[in-house]
């Protein structure tokens, strides 16, 4: 499993998070998605959807992607 | 106080420009009826009302002789009008049929007669009441009756009609026959006259039938792409419903080959959408999950499941439908004073033969009223109100609906007239001569351990999920180079700065000196470039590695792939492009030298864009802007016209008079093109009709044209102008697409 952190804008209100949250559950291989106004962190199977399938469903859901960041993925912090 | 509104009315009747003034009037006689216009080519009439009901203004067309019904909003007319077309096709088929076959018999007997006259007169009388009784066969039958019954009916309003001057013309001339056959007085005899006129009035309505068909065949060919049925998924199964029935939200399946039915959003499935109907794009575009499809495309292969976002009216083809219509329901200055003439011009020429015939009579004493008769016959079958009542609206007809079917919209006729007599086009740089998309210009590394497809690597992995125009232009540029795009393990994008991104664990920022300076990356090394770091996170992307400096890159508005091509086109139709943009100098100029385009205004808000438009209009051009509509509305509506790129669904920008729903900047000189055409061609034809009266009449008032021959070069006339405006149909449109330039426009909807 692997957990990523999305930065999100275009978000204002409850009715945006559980747009996203729906959009983002759709996706085949997602195994959670936890929604803010703004943010969503989002654990999924590696093996069977990566990080293009996740930013198309946030722009179809009418939102765009202000930035990400892996969160379990090895990936030392570099400064 | 009720909302105005509007109602579109069939209605049935209708001959000529003394019609149209005739069903206006008893329109506008209804209370309440704010504005009316009627349409002679599709038949039809748009009331504005306040209360009235339809039933109201039907009684008043009624009352003024003529038919109607309502036209419902939702179905586009023409779609129905089609078999309408076909049935005034044969019946006006089979009146030519019966007529000849009548008046040949008839002018044959004439030949007969004259040789008897010599030497047998009872026999003559014989052959000669033969004529009268074939005659009157004609007269009743349907290639008579129908132009006698409607002169009756229009002398009887004391109304201006075509049928009025056919009418008195035969009447005359039968009376007078029916009076030398029983007096022996074979020189008032005018059987084969009547007959003629008759037979060939009957042609001509046939020709005319068949050639107004063809004025709104592009319009019908357009209806003819929105499907009538859809296959709509309900529940768990699929259900054909009538594409009438469909509603935002439904989700519809396409098969192959199959025209979208509503515009959309495409769900599953990919496919090959051709849309040149709707844009006169002629290459189809591939359109898959997430795409923006519209109603009236063509899927060719693969089946796409789309959302629905507009059904029936409001979807584009829809709403092209309605914009053609309204074009052609409407009229220019100069098609309502031909109008009037034509509709004041039948009484006139009802007291022209009537002085023709008295002069004669009082030049030649009684001895001249076989020749009088004559004259007035061939007056009043000679005139051709017809040809005047038709000049404009036939040109704007054609000329719509060959708009139309390259994704040229016109507001309305004077948006087109406007058009024509523009010399200035002043195009608003974004979204109009470019796409708004940028191109990677040029890469340089500023160390030597980089390569440039080494830097556009680094960049574009650090771009890779950015929705910014530079980001993609980057990311695009990698890619086309070959270069391994990694997945940033972080990224940031900050608006209007850049990207900081974490790449294989090393930190990428790709954006402006601001956002370089902010992480303390040093950017003063040297390798400056003035000019363009003018523009500093517009036209230069500097690129830093873990806080060095360590590459350039150059972007620059990417033009759309006709850009070039509309300019030099309008050049040489003699009409100046300028460009004007909200950009900086320096990039704006060099857009405008990569196009050919020498005047130039930059760094202009939309308040100076307005100003700027009118400045030009001050100094005498005739301008028209050219935008995408969005923030340079107020500059549209300041020019003499204004031309919307109709983008996304969106097909008609109100402040815009003409909408192009291709977006390509070629189909600015294509609408030009047409609209002095179209121009060009309403003038030869106003022109032509008020000249051909000019002659004829006195030439028919002198005796000089016989009958018959009066009757021939009448429906000559009415042809002349049909035919002429049909020309508009084959004007030399570009319709092929350089392939580079359709493979960008591919990429970019990928």
């Amino acid at each position: 499993m692997s957990r990523v952190r999305l930065s999100i804008s275009g978000m204002s209100c409850e009715a945006c998070v559980r747009a996203l949250e729906t959009a983002l559950r759709a996706v085949a291989g997602v195994q959670s998605a936890h929604v803010e106004v703004g943010r969503a962190e989002v654990a999924t199977d590696p093996s069977l959807v990566g990080l293009p399938e996740l930013v198309r469903a946030v722009h179809s859901a009418g939102y765009e992607l202000s930035g990400y960041e892996k969160l379990s993925a090895a990936s030392p912090e570099t400064a | 106080m009720s909302v105005p509104r509007t109602i579109d009315l069939h209605i049935h009747g209708m001959t000529c420009g003394a019609c149209v003034s005739r069903v206006e009037r008893a329109l506008r006689s209804v209370p309440d009826v704010r504005d009316a216009s009627v349409n002679l080519l599709s038949e039809s009439a748009r009331a504005v009302v306040g209360e009235s009901s339809p039933a109201a203004l039907i009684d008043a067309i009624r009352a003024a002789g003529y038919d109607a019904e309502i036209v419902s909003a939702a179905a586009p007319r023409d779609a129905a009008a089609d078999p309408r077309r076909r049935e005034l096709l044969r019946r006006s088929r089979q009146a030519v049929i019966i007529a000849a076959g009548l008046a040949l018999p008839i002018v044959a007997l004439d030949h007969v007669g004259h040789g008897l006259q010599a030497t047998h007169a009872a026999g003559e009388f014989g052959w000669r009441l033969l004529q009268g009784c074939l005659m009157v066969l004609l007269l009743a039958g349907p290639a008579g009756a129908p132009v006698l019954v409607g002169g009756l009916r229009a002398i009887a309003r004391r109304s201006g009609h075509m049928d009025v001057l056919i009418s008195l013309g035969v009447g005359v001339a039968f009376v007078s026959s029916v009076y030398g056959t029983f007096a022996l007085r074979p020189e008032f005899i005018h059987f084969h006259a009547a007959a003629v006129i008759l037979l060939l009035v009957a042609v001509g309505r046939w020709l005319e039938a068949g050639a107004r068909g063809q004025t709104s065949e592009a319009v019908a060919a357009l209806a003819r792409r929105a499907p009538r049925e859809a296959l709509v998924r309900r529940g768990s199964e699929l259900a054909t419903v009538p594409a009438g029935e469909l509603r935002a939200g439904d989700e519809i399946t396409v098969p192959p080959h199959h025209a979208i039915p509503a515009d959309g959003v495409v769900l599953e499935g990919t496919a090959e959408v051709d849309e040149s109907l709707l844009t006169g794009e002629p290459l189809p575009a591939r359109r898959g999950p997430g795409d923006a499809v519209r109603g009236g495309a063509l899927v060719q292969d693969g089946t796409l499941v789309l959302r629905a976002t507009r059904t029936g009216a409001s979807a584009t083809i829809g709403r092209i439908l309605r914009l053609v219509d309204e074009v052609q329901a409407g009229r220019t200055e100069l098609q309502r004073l031909a109008d009037r003439v034509a509709g004041v011009m039948t009484p006139i020429i009802v007291l022209v033969a009537a002085g023709v015939f008295a002069s004669w009579l009082m030049i030649g004493g009684r001895g001249a009223l076989a020749g009088a008769t004559r004259a007035a016959v061939a007056t009043l079958v000679v005139a051709c109100p017809c040809a005047m009542g038709l000049a404009t609206p036939t040109a704007i007809a054609v000329a719509a609906g060959a708009a139309a079917l390259r994704g040229i919209l016109a507001r309305d006729a004077a948006a087109l007239e406007a058009l024509g007599r523009v010399d200035t086009v002043v195009w608003d740089k974004t979204g109009t001569l470019t796409a708004g998309r940028m191109s990677v210009a040029e890469v340089e590394s500023l160390d030597a351990a980089f390569s440039t497809t080494e830097l556009v690597s680094l960049a574009g992995s650090a771009e890779l999920f950015s929705s910014h125009p530079i980001g993609r232009a980057i990311v695009e540029a990698a890619r086309r180079g070959g270069a391994t795009l990694r997945e940033p393990d972080r990224f940031e994008s900050l608006p209007g700065a850049g990207v900081v991104a974490e790449v294989d664990g090393r930190r990428v920022i790709v954006g402006g000196r601001r956002l370089m300076e902010l992480h303390g990356v040093e950017v003063n090394t040297g390798a400056r470039r003035p000019g363009e770091q003018s523009v500093a996170g517009q036209s230069v992307a500097l690129v830093a590695l873990d806080g060095r400096l360590v590459g350039l890159v150059m972007l620059r508005d990417e033009l759309r792939p006709s850009a070039a091509e509309a300019v030099r086109r309008l050049a040489e139709q003699g009409i100046r492009s300028v460009l004007l943009t909200g950009d900086a100098r320096a990039p704006a100029e060099a857009t405008a030298a990569r196009l050919g385009i020498s005047e130039v205004r930059a760094e202009a808000s939309p308040f100076d864009k307005v100003e700027f438009v009118r400045s030009l209009r001050a100094q005498g051009r005739r301008v028209a802007m050219v935008g995408d509509g969005i923030n340079d509305a107020a500059a549209l509506a300041a020019a003499d016209v204004g031309v919307a790129f109709a983008t996304g669904a969106d097909v008609a920008v109100e402040a815009a008079g003409l909408n192009l729903v291709g977006s390509t900047p070629h189909l600015v000189a294509d609408a030009v093109a047409l609209a002095r055409a179209t121009t060009r061609v309403i003038r030869q034809n106003l022109a032509w009709a008020f000249g051909y009266n000019a002659v004829m009449v006195p030439l028919a008032a002198t005796g000089t044209l016989p009958p018959a021959l009066a009757a021939g070069a009448m429906m000559a006339s009415s042809l002349t102008v049909v035919l002429n405006a049909l020309r508009l149909r084959r004007i030399g449109l570009r319709q092929a697409r350089r392939a580079a330039g359709a493979a960008v426009t591919m990429g970019g909807g990928a």
